[in-house]
């Protein structure tokens, strides 16, 4: 039971992280393509800035989940490394707590901020600015399977083959 | 409602909090219990944070500098330099230090370099004699240009904090750059000779032009990137797309050491990369903005016009703060919580505020190197697999040089807005 809902949780965690390295490569294609317009047309598309903004945005929250599932957050570990095993795992499980209250605050006046400036319209591309709000409360919900995954099955015990073909990338 | 901030701030981070989350949530402690404002605030000012044309460089050139990885072009910028300076006793040392000043201005980051580099040229030394702590730290120590030589993501971050142009402090790098290189090869070459290490670095060196050549695509990137940029071609941002593409085009067609396949992973992990630093620059900015809310920019500007009578004394005090506040801090969270409280300071002083982006970078970057929170020394120990703390005893000459550099660096302005006011 327990491990298939992880393995959910790596899907989930998966599938976001998979979006968000597509959205990163949409937005590389944006901001060339407005390169590329000004050279061509002696113009720059103004839309491909904002939709760039955007989509960066979204690709930066989706992405949050596979931060926390690889540890590849940046925490500074000097005081809880030198802690005896135990004490390690129990600041672990406060870490965790702490974490999952901060993407709860996320979700929760994140989705309050979406609704309250639905009526707001993004410059040059006629959609609500909701659009790009809803990255936050979205992506921290996404997130909430990988924070959990770090704690309870750590990356270094399932860094099998998987990993091992991570890090000749890495 | 600052004494909550930073004691909720420095709870987060000794609980290992990660630095993002860290900030985040101190701000959050902040807003909810100590202020009168709603909880919105937080989502708004994360969002606002981000919402910003220049920032968009930041994912760019990380993606950049991951591509030209495993392009191939690491490892021809190396043999490159090894044919300028590897001729001589430390000849691995000082190659290390140029490939570094050349990978900065493709890498905007000072890690990405350490690990790019590292990789090729600590187990390259530990061949040659050196000892390994030795090794790491010359690595970590050169990885440092990887921020000061444009392009530079701590300078975007600092202009967009402080509403200043990063065309401008990608300028003033240079100098700065090119003098702390010297200065670490020149420390290299005593170093080396005066330990006995390295007597035999010139063996393996390749003639200069063939070398020249194999590594000319890489060697155009910077061109294209910085002429660009200073020509007014293209903004930061579109300069960093730009090399995106360039960098593909390179590593799939001309080098021909990555193909379609490896992309995937690479821009996997260069959304990680990202997603991580931009966590902090959004908790960041909602936290700059409590502090600025709370009046404290205002106190601590009184107070420094009653304490220092010049710009000398005040950039003194700047360079001792953010010694320590690097030692502890991350550079992101520490330029975007303190650039814009010091620099309309430093320009009441007359102070230029390109100049003293550059001050507080070099600064920040010298705590790349100092323990205990030094990201390059982890990134070195790393790479060269052994624990961090035993780096710690032969870090004290670079963290020396470096240094002495920055003070010349904060006390002659020229060096690093001769090239801006050239061209400008």
């Amino acid at each position: 039971m327990r491990k298939t809902a992880f393995n959910v949780f790596e899907r989930v965690i998966s599938l976001t992280h998979n979006l968000a390295a597509a959205l990163l490569a949409l937005a590389t294609v944006l901001v060339f393509w407005q390169v590329v317009t000004r050279f061509l047309l002696g113009d720059a598309a103004a839309w491909s800035e904002v939709l760039a903004r955007g989509v960066v945005i979204w690709m930066v929250f989706l992405v949050a989940g596979a931060g926390f599932r690889l540890s590849a957050m940046i925490p500074l570990e000097f005081v809880r490394s030198v802690l005896p095993d135990h004490l390690q795992r129990v600041v672990g499980f406060v870490v965790m707590a702490l974490i999952l209250a901060f993407l709860g605050v996320l979700v929760w006046y994140g989705t309050a901020m979406t609704i309250r400036v639905s009526t707001q319209q993004v410059a040059m591309l006629g959609v609500p600015i909701s659009c790009f709000y809803a990255a936050i409360p979205v992506g921290a919900a996404l997130a909430v399977p990988g924070v959990l995954l770090e704690f309870f099955r750590p990356i270094d015990d399932v860094r099998g083959e998987a990993a091992a073909r991570d890090e000749v990338i890495e | 409602m600052n004494a909550a901030l930073v004691s909720a701030l420095i709870v987060f981070f000794v609980l290992s909090v990660p630095v993002g989350v860290a900030i985040g949530l101190a701000a959050i402690v902040g807003v909810g219990f100590f202020s009168p404002l709603p909880l919105l605030v937080v989502p708004q000012k994360i969002f606002t944070s981000l919402d910003s044309f220049p920032l968009l460089a930041v994912p760019f050139f990380i993606l950049a500098g991951n591509l030209m990885t495993h392009g191939g072009v690491s490892r021809r910028l190396v043999g490159f330099a090894k044919s300028l300076v590897g001729g001589v006793q430390g000849g691995l040392a000082s190659t290390c230090v140029v490939t570094c000043m050349i990978f900065a201005a493709i890498s905007g980051s000072s890690v990405a370099t350490t690990f790019a580099i590292g990789a090729i040229l600590v187990p390259a030394m530990a061949r040659h004699g050196y000892p390994l702590p030795m090794a790491a730290t010359i690595q970590a120590t050169s990885a440092e240009l990887g921020v000061i030589i444009p392009p530079s993501v701590p300078m975007i971050i600092f202009g967009v904090a402080t509403e200043t142009s990063v065309t401008q402090l990608f300028m003033a790098g240079i100098g700065p750059g090119l003098l702390v290189a010297a200065a670490l090869i020149v420390m290299t070459q005593v170093w080396c000779r005066v330990k006995g290490i390295g007597k035999r670095d010139g063996e393996e060196s390749e003639p200069i032009f063939a070398s020249f050549v194999d590594a000319f695509w890489a060697l155009m990137l910077p061109v294209i990137i910085l002429g660009g940029i200073y020509g007014g071609v293209f903004t930061p941002t579109e300069a960093a797309a730009v090399s995106v593409v360039y960098a593909l085009i390179v590593g799939l067609f001309v080098y021909r050491e990555m193909t379609i396949a490896d992309l995937p992973q690479i821009f996997r992990s260069a959304a990680v990369s990202t997603g991580a630093i931009m966590l902090i620059i959004a908790t960041a900015g909602l936290f700059s903005f409590l502090i600025s809310l709370s009046g404290l920019p205002n106190l601590i500007g009184g107070w420094a016009k009653e304490n220092f009578d010049s710009a000398i004394g005040f950039l003194l005090f700047v360079n001792a703060l953010l010694l320590v506040v690097g030692m502890f801090v991350e550079t992101s969270a520490a330029i975007l919580v303190l650039a814009p409280i010091l620099t309309p300071i430093a320009v009441g002083f007359g102070v230029d505020p390109v100049h003293f982006g550059i001050v507080v970078i070099v600064n920040l970057a010298l705590g790349m190197i100092t323990p205990p929170l030094g990201v390059n020394l982890f990134a070195a120990a790393q790479v060269a697999k052994i624990p961090v703390q035993r780096m710690f005893g032969s870090l004290v000459i670079p963290v020396a040089v470096v240094l002495a550099t920055l003070l010349l660096i904060t006390y002659v302005p020229q060096i690093s807005l001769f090239l801006r006011d050239v061209f400008t």
